[in-house]
């Protein structure tokens, strides 16, 4: 059996992950296993390699890792540090011995009354976080696929403007030809009656009927947003156009386009 | 040069700032991440040589810790030395390809220097690169393939055409140096 300075430079390479002998591996964690100088030894070898870390300090993050990660650290769920409860040791009197029984009945009876509450309470709590995980994750991604469209150099962009003579209405579309997505926004858009929406469209370069690309009902101040996703990838658009449907959308746009590109 | 402190009240300091980060006191990750991302950027900076990759490095390994703040024991270890091995190994994981698969707890390390503040650490970075600097280039060149490129000793004298065991003894001579300049 080998003794501890025999295993002192295999130690060194295990405590940075260096070490691919098999067998040399196998003999240094089982002997790890039952020597605690060589775990020792093992824990300031790792702290030397710390020391060899230091070397490369000098960059800094930039400021965004920081608000990256606090973000995230707001969006965990939020958690407390679990309680231990006090344990109150005492020496019962002689003459309460016989009401022991019963008085550990109705405690134990009363603690899992309490018990039973507080784990449905948990579930509710889990559940509520779970749904509000759910929400964040839904956000997330949708804001996650905004922003790609956004910061595509290849998106197509176009911006539509009133065809009537009426000035302000503005449209701008984000077009992903390669992944079938558009994003459009609207500003100052004309109020629309109840029943009716602005529906966007797609008209395809090759001619084929014109296809639908989402639905939006302006704000008060006549902002609105799409962000629609084709089932289809890759068709080549020759405009985008608006036109005002009944509320739900067409699947056949009804005439006059409202809006359409400026060039 | 005196690099080292007073290890009871800086464990002491260490031990109420992951306090509060048990406790859910996001002002206290803040605090942490000002003092020690320096560190944990450097070393995923320096093995993975690409910011992008770096940055998501340090936000793994901080956001571990805010998840699992018990990983840590003040009297197992003290904070910048274990960050930074941590950053190196999830940084060595990244250039490898593999999964994040290492247990943040099951790193004790028995640190004696201290780095909790900035100056201490700068102190200390001088005398690191002052010792690297001394060792003869072949057991330098050993060490940083081993830490930095996350080679295997085998691969290291496949690499440079040294015995196996010359490799093995080289590293581990230069990782006892630099302990040796901090004893």
């Amino acid at each position: 059996m080998k003794d501890h300075a025999q295993y002192a430079d295999a130690l060194a390479l295990y405590a940075m992950d260096a070490l691919d002998d098999r067998q040399e591996l196998a003999e240094l964690e089982a002997h790890l296993g039952t020597c605690g100088e060589c775990r020792r030894e093992l824990e300031a070898l790792r702290a030397d390699t710390a020391l060899l870390a230091l070397s490369a300090t000098g960059p800094q993050p930039p400021q965004r890792a920081r608000l990256r990660l606090m973000q995230a650290v707001g969006a965990e769920p939020r958690r407390a540090e679990m309680k231990k409860p006090k344990l109150v040791m005492g020496r019962l009197q002689p003459r309460w011995l016989s009401l022991v029984p019963m008085a550990a009945a109705i405690v134990l009876a009363i603690a899992s009354f309490t018990l039973l509450r507080e784990v449905q309470g948990l579930k509710d709590r889990n559940a509520s976080l779970r749904g509000r995980i759910d929400d964040l994750s839904k956000q997330n991604e949708h804001a996650r696929v905004m922003l790609e469209l956004l910061r595509n150099p290849k998106a197509e962009q176009l911006t539509l403007v009133s065809t009537a003579n009426r000035p302000q209405p503005q449209m701008k579309t984000f077009y992903d030809r390669e992944k079938g997505r558009v994003l459009l926004f609207a500003s100052n858009a004309a109020q629309l009656p109840d029943d009716k929406v602005y529906e966007l469209w797609l008209i395809p370069m090759n001619g084929a009927a014109p296809m639908p690309a989402g639905t939006f009902s302006p704000d008060n101040s006549g902002g609105g947003m799409i962000m629609h996703q084709f089932d289809t990838q890759g068709i080549q658009a020759k405009i985008f156009a608006v036109t005002i449907e009944p509320r739900g959308g067409s699947q056949t746009p009804t005439m006059p386009i409202v809006m359409a590109p400026a060039s | 040069m005196r690099v080292s402190g007073t290890q009871a009240s800086n464990t002491k300091d260490e031990g109420a700032l992951i306090a509060r980060i048990r406790a859910g006191d996001e002002s206290a990750m803040s605090e942490l991440y000002d003092g020690y991302s320096g560190i944990v950027y450097g070393v995923a900076l320096r093995v993975l040589g690409d910011t992008t990759a770096a940055e998501d490095v340090l936000q793994e390994v901080f956001l571990q810790l805010w998840r699992n703040p018990q990983a840590f024991s003040a009297d197992r270890g003290r904070l910048a030395p274990w960050l930074a091995v941590i950053a190196r190994n999830r940084a060595i994981d990244l250039l490898r390809k593999r999964p994040f698969e290492e247990d943040i707890s099951e790193l004790p390390i028995a640190a004696k220097v201290n780095l909790e503040d900035e100056s201490a650490r700068r102190l200390a970075m001088e005398k690191v690169r002052g010792v690297l600097a001394g060792l003869p280039q072949e057991q330098r060149k050993s060490l940083e393939m081993a830490f930095f490129e996350g080679m295997t000793h085998s691969e290291i004298a496949g690499k440079t055409g040294e015995p196996l065991g010359t490799v093995k003894t080289r590293i581990r001579a230069g990782l006892l140096a630099l302990r040796k300049a901090f004893a």
